[in-house]
């Protein structure tokens, strides 16, 4: 018999459109996870669009890996509407995407998608230390937890002038000089992504750097896209 | 042997029938029963009809590329808009598909030129920059006279972020962009508008 699941809140990560008028959304919920599911005739529905960073209540039936959409509705305003916020926003849902396992419940990432979403509306943390935030935090709960505070021994406390390579299996190991690799960092930068929603401004590129080699560790060989689009917006005008 | 054996086993002594019937349901909208009525109606009551669309169609998808300045379909290199003399160069309107050109060129009186995206961008989709053109636009906008860039990519996130972006491209370079005008549709009673659609239309009216 289909299962059906009643009114869980939800928050559509992509849709993409699905034969005339349907679309197939991927939503992130507490309970289930990341599920699947189609949204029947919602192209022809004004304003379908605009369930994208909007909380939602939704229920779905079916079996299987992809379920029907039997019920959408918004649960509050959209948190953002800047569609400079919207690149970012993209970014976040690529990030949940490739980096969580599919129908795996996880109460911890949906409240912390919900979270920086919401911060991100809020305009009141400079947008960069929110995305750190959000990578540290997504990359620990999928088991990818980062070892910021102590040296690969678990004891060694992390200086602020000391260099260090960091080994993605085992966390930072003490060098004697910088080198341009992008898990070589100062001990500042690894202090300053303890607590990334108080970093400072000099201390955001390198933990830029440093984040972004992590992830696409993680990622496998296909990039993320709305990276391409964030650098494009940033490029220097022609000479 | 049961009734639904027969029926495939009909249909199997020609397998050619069954690939033109596969075929016919790359189009949208057509499911395998209206690709079988298509199928047999051209065989049955119009193979002259059947013979100048194979012909059309594989001269088109030969033939019909992308105009090298806008990116519309044509088989010349360059489209008949971008040629044409007449028109105001200094302007141009970056709409999402082919389909967007034909619709303001019949509804608006727009004299400018065009850029045609192909899309929107979204990532997860794998619809970057480079797919979409961008790079092509930039140096447009970098090498010719334009004056002002008209956003008439869709309302949805994805039109909403490619037009942000394309903003901030041509403000890079000094060049004024505007945005189609959102609210309420023509015919239409304030009662049923969307809050949204009612909220822009306010922020927008004008002097009447």
């Amino acid at each position: 018999m289909a299962r059906k699941v009643q009114l869980q809140p939800a928050y559509c990560m992509h849709a993409r459109a699905y034969r005339e008028s349907s679309q197939i959304v991927d939503m992130l919920t507490p309970g289930h996870g990341l599920i699947a599911a189609v949204h029947r005739g919602s192209r022809k529905q004004r304003g379908a669009n605009r369930i994208l960073f909007t909380p939602l209540l939704i229920s779905w039936s079916g079996n299987g890996e992809l379920f029907t959409l039997t019920h959408v509705e918004s649960q509050g305003a959209r948190h953002f509407d800047l569609p400079g916020m919207s690149v970012v926003g993209m970014y976040l849902n690529e990030l949940i995407l490739r980096l969580t396992p599919k129908s795996s419940p996880s109460q911890g990432i949906f409240d912390l998608y919900r979270s920086v979403v919401m911060a991100l509306g809020g305009n009141e943390i400079p947008c960069e230390n929110l995305l750190r935030l959000f990578e540290i935090k997504l990359l620990e709960k999928t088991g990818h937890g980062l070892l910021l505070d102590r040296e690969a021994d678990h004891e060694t406390e992390i200086q602020p002038h000391a260099v260090y390579r960091y080994d993605v299996e085992s966390g930072p190991v003490r060098i004697g000089q910088s080198g341009p690799a992008w898990n070589i960092l100062q001990g500042t930068t690894l202090i300053a992504l303890q607590s990334p929603l108080e970093m400072k401004h000099e201390s955001r590129g390198a933990a830029k750097k440093f984040m972004r080699g992590m992830i696409d560790q993680h990622l496998g060989s296909r990039p993320l896209r709305s990276r391409e689009i964030l650098q494009f917006m940033r490029m220097t005008p022609p000479d | 042997m049961s009734v639904n054996d027969l029926g495939d086993g009909e249909l199997a002594t020609s397998s050619l029938l069954n690939q033109l019937i596969e075929s016919l349901q790359c189009l949208p909208g057509v499911g395998p029963k209206s690709a079988q009525r298509m199928a047999f109606h051209l065989l049955q009551r119009n193979r002259g009809g059947a013979k100048s669309l194979s012909d059309v169609l594989n001269r088109a998808v030969d033939e019909i590329g992308h105009c090298k300045n806008c990116r519309i379909f044509t088989e010349q290199e360059s489209c008949p808009i971008c040629q044409d003399a007449s028109r105001i160069r200094t302007t141009i309107c970056v709409v999402e598909n082919p389909a967007d050109v034909f619709m303001l060129e019949k509804s608006t009186d727009y004299k400018g030129l065009y850029f045609v995206l192909m899309g929107s961008l979204s990532p997860l989709d794998g619809i970057g920059p480079q797919e979409l053109g961008l790079p092509i636009l930039e140096k447009r906008l970098a090498e010719e006279a334009v004056e002002e860039l008209i956003l008439a990519t869709n309302s949805t996130v994805e039109g909403e972020v490619t037009a942000h972006v394309l903003s901030e491209m041509a403000g890079r370079q000094g060049i004024k962009t505007t945005r189609l005008a959102q609210g309420v549709p023509v015919g239409g009673e304030l009662e049923f508008v969307d809050q949204n659609t009612i909220a822009q239309a306010f922020a927008g009216r004008k002097t009447y």
